[in-house]
Formats: C-alpha cells, sequence, structure tokens
C-alpha cells in the first residue's frame, strides 16, 4: 500500500492525508530550506488535528497558537502550570514531583511539573508570538529544549533535566542552569513554543556552527554545546564586554527561533 | 416588504446580503467555511485586509494581519473616541478634543483619564503596539458588552461608555512577599449602544477565540486570558489545587468561571503567570481541593438537577443564578440539605460532604476526652452545643 512519508518527522501517512498524524505538518507542501540548509518548521495549518496515544491534539491560530486536547480516560499531558487557557471542569489536575528539587529552585526552574490527566479537554498557549513546534519522539530518541520552551509532552515520554557544564556556559550561555531533556521509551509527542519562527539544521558528525545563544531552541541529545567568545568584538574601557555565541556540534539536529529570548543565570 | 436576507454573520448576527466577502458590520469573512473546535470555541476569523465595515455613514477599513490598523473615514456629524496611545495618524482637517472621565480611582488604577474625541469628517487610523487581532463588535441599541482595561482601540460616539468594578481580586503569598493581584484589572470597560447602532473595536493579543455559552453552561478560563463578555455572562474565581501538589496552596491554579448565557472572547496571549499561593483577602471563590469524584444533584424550579460537581453548584448560588439555600444531595448525605452548609471534606483525600450539623463527642475516644476534660472544657462545650459545625460524612472530621 502507497503511503506518504512525513518530511518533517518522517512517519508515514495514508495518500489520502492533508497534514501529518504525528506532527500535524502539512504532507503536499514543498519543504521550505534555506540555501544555508535550514529548513523551516513546518507552519501547521490552523485546526490540524494531531493523534498520540488514543487522544487528539488540534492546534488554533498562527499567531500565538493555542494546542487544544482532547484526553481519553488513561491519556495524560504535562506542562509547566503558567501555559494553562482553559479546560473542562473535570479534568483532573495533579503534580509530578521533578528530582534535584533544590537545584532547580534556585536555577528559577518549576521543579514540580503538571499533569493533566483524560477524560476531558484543556488548551494551552504560551504569553509570546511564534510558532508551535512538534517533535514525534520514537524509542530511544534523546531531546533536549532550553529552559521554559517545552508546552506540553505526553505521558509516554520521560522528563528529566541536564546541568550545563562549565561556568562559562552557565554564565554567557543565555540557557540559564539546565536544559530540559527528553527521552521516549514508547512513541511519544513533544511539543514546543519557538519565539517567531523556528528553523532547524542537522549537523553532520563534527560539523558546527555558531548561534546567538538566545535563539537556540532545541537539540538532540548527541549535539554538543560550548560559548565561545567572538574574538575582535570586545568593547568597553578594558574589553570586558564581548559577544559570546554557542558553537554546537554534531551529530544531529539543532532548531533555532528567530527572536532571542535570555533567560537571566543571578 | 424588505427582501429576505441571504446570509446572517455568524459572529454578530448583522443580516446581509451574503455578496459581501466581509460582514460590513464586523469584518467576519463571508467567504470561509466557519471555523470551530470540536470544543466549541469559534475561532475569531482574522478580518480580511482591506475589508470595510460600515458604521452609519462611515467606513472602517481594517489593514495588515499582524499588527492591524483600524483606519476610520469619518462623515459629517460622526465620530469616534480611543485613549490617545493607540493613535496611528490623523488628517490635518479632523477636529480633535478631550472628554475627562471622572474618578481619581481610574488615575490610581492606571487607566487614562482623557479619552480622545475625533469628530469627522475626516481620516484617522488606530493601532495597538502588539501582535494580535482587531475584534469588532457591532452593539444593537440596548446591547451592552463588558471589556477588559487598556485594549479599546475605538468605539463610535453614540456608544455610552461607562467603567464597572468586576469584583475580582485576590490576595498571593509568593515566595518572597505577598502581593494582591486584579487579573481583570481594577475596572473594566462597558460600552452600551443606546439607541442607535454602534460599533466597538477591540485589540486582542495573539489569537482571539469567542464561545456563545448557553443558559447554565459553565467553563473555566485563565483569568488573564478573558477579552470580553456579554453583560449577561457572571463569573467568579474558583481555585483548584492539583492532586499531590499539598494542601498549602503552592502551585495552585486560580482560574475564572464563567457562567452564560452570552459570548465570552479570551485571547490566547495572555501575559506572565506566577507561582502562587492564594491567601487572604479574595472576591467570591469557589474551590476544589482534592480529587473529585462525587456525583451532586441540586433542585431548580422544583426539578432535580446534575449530576454536576459541587463547585458549579456553590458557584451558581455565588452569582446569584440558584438562591444560597438550593437543596442538593450526594451520596452520604442523610438528605437534601441547603448548599450553603456543604463542604468538603480534606482529610479523606478524595472528596466527601461535610454538612452542618451541631457539634457532639461522637466516638468512644471522644466521650473519654470529655469526660476527662469535663471542668476544663465545660465553658467550651457549653459554646460548642450552640455552635454548628461540619462534619465529614465519612471520617467525622469536623471544620467550621
Amino acid at each position: 500500500m502507497e503511503r506518504l512519508r512525513c518530511d518533517w518527522c518522517e512517519s508515514t501517512n495514508t495518500t489520502d492525508a492533508q497534514s501529518c498524524r504525528s506532527c500535524g505538518a502539512p504532507l503536499h507542501d514543498a519543504e521550505r530550506v534555506t540555501d544555508s540548509g535550514w529548513r523551516e518548521a513546518p507552519r501547521i495549518r490552523d485546526m490540524t488535528e494531531i493523534q498520540f496515544g488514543q487522544s487528539a491534539l488540534r492546534v488554533e491560530g498562527e499567531i500565538v497558537p493555542v494546542a487544544e486536547i482532547s484526553l481519553v480516560e488513561g491519556d495524560s499531558v504535562f506542562f509547566e502550570h503558567h501555559v494553562l487557557l482553559w479546560k473542562d471542569d473535570y479534568v483532573a489536575l495533579s503534580v509530578m514531583t521533578v528530582p534535584g528539587g533544590m537545584k532547580r529552585v534556585f536555577a528559577g526552574m518549576p521543579f514540580m511539573i503538571s499533569v493533566a490527566q483524560g477524560p476531558g479537554r484543556i488548551a494551552f498557549s504560551r504569553d509570546a508570538t511564534g510558532e508551535v513546534v512538534v517533535l514525534p519522539l520514537h524509542p530511544g530518541m534523546e531531546i533536549d529544549a532550553r529552559e521554559h520552551a517545552f508546552l506540553l509532552a505526553s505521558h509516554h515520554v520521560g522528563y528529566s533535566f541536564v546541568r550545563i557544564q562549565g561556568l562559562r556556559n552557565i554564565l554567557f550561555g543565555g540557557q540559564g542552569m539546565f536544559l530540559d531533556r527528553f527521552v521516549s521509551r514508547e512513541p511519544g509527542v513533544l511539543m514546543l513554543h519557538g519565539y517567531g519562527n523556528v528553523l532547524e539544521r542537522r549537523l553532520a558528525a563534527g560539523e558546527s556552527i555558531l548561534v546567538e545563544p538566545g535563539a537556540f531552541l532545541y537539540k538532540d541529545a548527541a549535539v554538543t554545546m560550548n560559548v565561545v567568545a567572538v574574538a575582535g568584538l570586545a568593547v568597553g574601557l578594558f574589553g570586558g564586554v564581548g559577544m559570546n555565541l554557542v558553537r554546537m556540534t554534531g551529530p544531529g539536529r539543532v532548531g533555532i527561533q528567530s527572536m532571542y529570548v535570555h533567560h537571566a543565570t543571578e | 416588504m424588505s427582501p429576505r436576507a441571504a446570509y446572517t454573520c455568524h459572529f454578530c448576527g448583522t443580516p446581509g446580503t451574503g455578496k459581501e466577502l466581509s460582514c460590513p458590520a464586523c469584518g467576519s469573512p463571508t467567504d470561509v467555511a466557519r471555523v470551530v473546535s470540536p470544543s466549541g470555541w469559534e475561532e475569531l476569523a482574522p478580518i480580511p485586509d482591506l475589508a470595510r465595515l460600515q458604521i452609519g455613514r462611515s467606513t472602517c477599513q481594517i489593514e495588515g494581519e499582524l499588527v492591524p490598523v483600524a483606519d476610520f473615514t469619518l462623515a459629517e456629524g460622526d465620530s469616534v473616541y480611543f485613549a490617545h496611545h493607540v493613535l496611528l495618524w490623523i488628517d490635518p482637517g479632523i477636529g480633535l478634543e478631550t472628554i475627562s472621565l471622572p474618578g481619581f480611582r481610574r488615575l490610581l488604577a492606571g487607566m487614562p483619564v482623557v479619552m480622545a474625541h475625533a469628530r469627522g469628517p475626516g481620516r484617522i487610523a488606530f493601532s495597538h503596539d502588539e501582535p494580535g487581532e482587531l475584534v469588532a463588535l457591532p452593539l444593537h441599541p440596548g446591547q451592552t458588552v463588558d471589556v477588559r482595561e487598556h485594549v479599546l482601540v475605538a468605539a463610535t460616539g453614540d456608544v455610552r461608555y461607562e467603567i464597572v468594578n468586576p469584583d475580582i481580586f485576590y490576595s498571593a503569598r509568593g515566595s518572597e512577599r505577598s502581593s494582591s493581584h486584579y487579573p481583570l484589572g481594577y475596572f473594566m470597560d462597558r460600552f452600551t449602544a443606546t439607541t442607535r447602532p454602534g460599533l466597538v473595536l477591540v485589540h486582542g493579543a495573539g489569537n482571539v477565540f469567542t464561545r456563545r455559552l448557553g443558559e447554565h453552561e459553565s467553563l473555566l478560563i485563565h483569568p488573564s486570558a478573558l477579552l470580553f463578555r456579554d453583560a449577561s455572562v457572571a463569573m467568579h474565581l474558583h481555585v483548584e489545587y492539583p492532586v499531590g501538589g499539598g494542601l498549602s496552596g503552592w502551585n495552585a491554579y486560580v482560574w475564572l468561571r464563567v457562567y452564560g448565557p452570552g459570548r465570552v472572547g479570551i485571547r490566547s496571549a495572555y501575559g506572565p503567570s506566577e507561582n502562587l499561593s492564594p491567601a487572604g483577602l479574595h472576591s467570591d471563590w469557589t474551590e476544589r481541593r482534592v480529587e473529585s469524584t462525587t456525583a451532586w444533584y441540586f433542585m431548580r424550579d422544583g426539578q432535580q438537577q446534575g449530576p454536576t460537581t459541587l463547585a458549579y453548584v456553590q458557584g451558581m448560588a455565588l452569582v446569584k443564578r440558584l438562591p444560597a439555600d438550593t437543596p442538593i444531595w450526594a451520596e452520604g448525605l442523610p438528605g437534601w440539605l441547603p448548599v450553603n452548609s456543604i463542604g468538603l471534606c480534606t482529610k479523606c483525600g478524595v472528596e466527601q460532604p461535610m454538612y452542618r450539623t451541631k457539634w457532639r463527642p461522637l466516638g468512644v475516644k471522644e466521650w473519654i476526652w470529655t469526660i476527662v476534660f469535663l471542668p476544663i472544657c465545660f465553658p467550651f462545650m457549653l459554646i460548642g452545643l450552640f455552635m454548628s459545625v461540619r462534619r465529614c460524612t465519612r471520617c467525622g472530621t469536623m471544620a467550621r
């Protein structure tokens, strides 16, 4: 039987499908790749439906998109509490405690992650103009996302965090102290919110690229990240204020956003 | 006899011929399929670029889609009023004056105390400095709409403007200090069309969704997401403590519960939230502290209604859609009891009704304590005999 393969997430779909059932990417639009090798995140059409488990997820709006989920009994999603937009009265909310509590509190990150259990409908949006990126996770995949970038993840996905190594990386990396790490043991879905437009590039082994720290959004766990000072751009009386960029080294995917967000590290 | 209208705008209800590309009253496109999510929210179709709205003899053209501009062409005798910071450009010949708004409280609330008023003929344009959508709310004579503060772009001169206190506030204990929160602001703007139809243009940050709630239908929304509501929509705060989050209130969700009938509009960009622990002074609210599994039934107009949640019935009583002593019943209660005598036990771990009763020692342990400490406890017991408490139907826990 003939199947359509999604360019974005590589899931297979039936030939009559208009959008990928795993990530919502339009299937009949050509992939938009820049001359420099960045591909644009798919523009998920308004009211596109995405399946995960037995539940359905719908992306609504295009300026500040809303993710509306119809959860069935037994399915759940987890999220940071401040992205809730509305919910049905009977959707049960609970709390999932994340290990490393005090360290996360000092880093300004939530140490309690909220969980919504089905059945019922619940909707999320993040307070910024941008795009929703759907990353279906296949078993064994590990993805690192910058702090506060994740909108929600299905209960199939394991959530932990990794501490950014090196004082220089923490102070000048623009990412704070931690990265959220999502590991999947069974197929699941992860939704990130990117400020502005989102672009992705796949780096070959050993290939590297310098990225403005505030633009980093997500990467495969295999991609390494180090802060480097750009020579010749130091200003100020003693040249103490310079320009720092993040060097990403492959192999793996790197996602960036077109609006820069810098998290405070004090 | 006037020809029968071929099309009725699904957003504002204005009849039209169906030949226009967009509704002449509110600008909603007429040539697109109505976009409704399965949950009932209707995504406001963006007003098409360069669409024209007709207001009497004047027109308003909407330009752009990311940060849209409202470009008014005012006829002789027509006028619009607006807050000065949304003005984009103006014809030199147009007459501008100011309207002073009463209220020192507005000044304290950070709201404009002076509204600008532009009289035609001439052109004037407005834009709100934020990506989002323009929402046109046509008002028929007698119709009233409440809009959150600071989102007004412009309103036609015939529309009456006043401010109302939404009475939605709470105090919260943060990580460092306590603070007061007014998620709808100190005031809401109220617009009423008196004798002639009017138009109110508001700006919704992000995308805007509307929903028409039926009689007695209710919904929980993020308080800061509310953009507008029909005056018939009632609302109050609802606090929900997630299971496993402890009862200290850290990480509690503060919701706005809205009740139909009427329209509500929400925006998808609504400002930052923070971890809060609601405490101290607050406007009327309902709470959900434990897992809710109990089915509640209540009487309305002599008929049994339900099953529903206790918070719903308590909320309906709060907004005076039901009498405060509405009879209510759930499994475990001795009979139909007034809703204002019901509470929920927080010790059981699951929702368990508590009902108001006189204090009496029940178990053996309570009797022993009572006899041993009778001399000391006697005055308190005497008070207790006349004091009503709530007692859990399952574990016997008592609470005020």
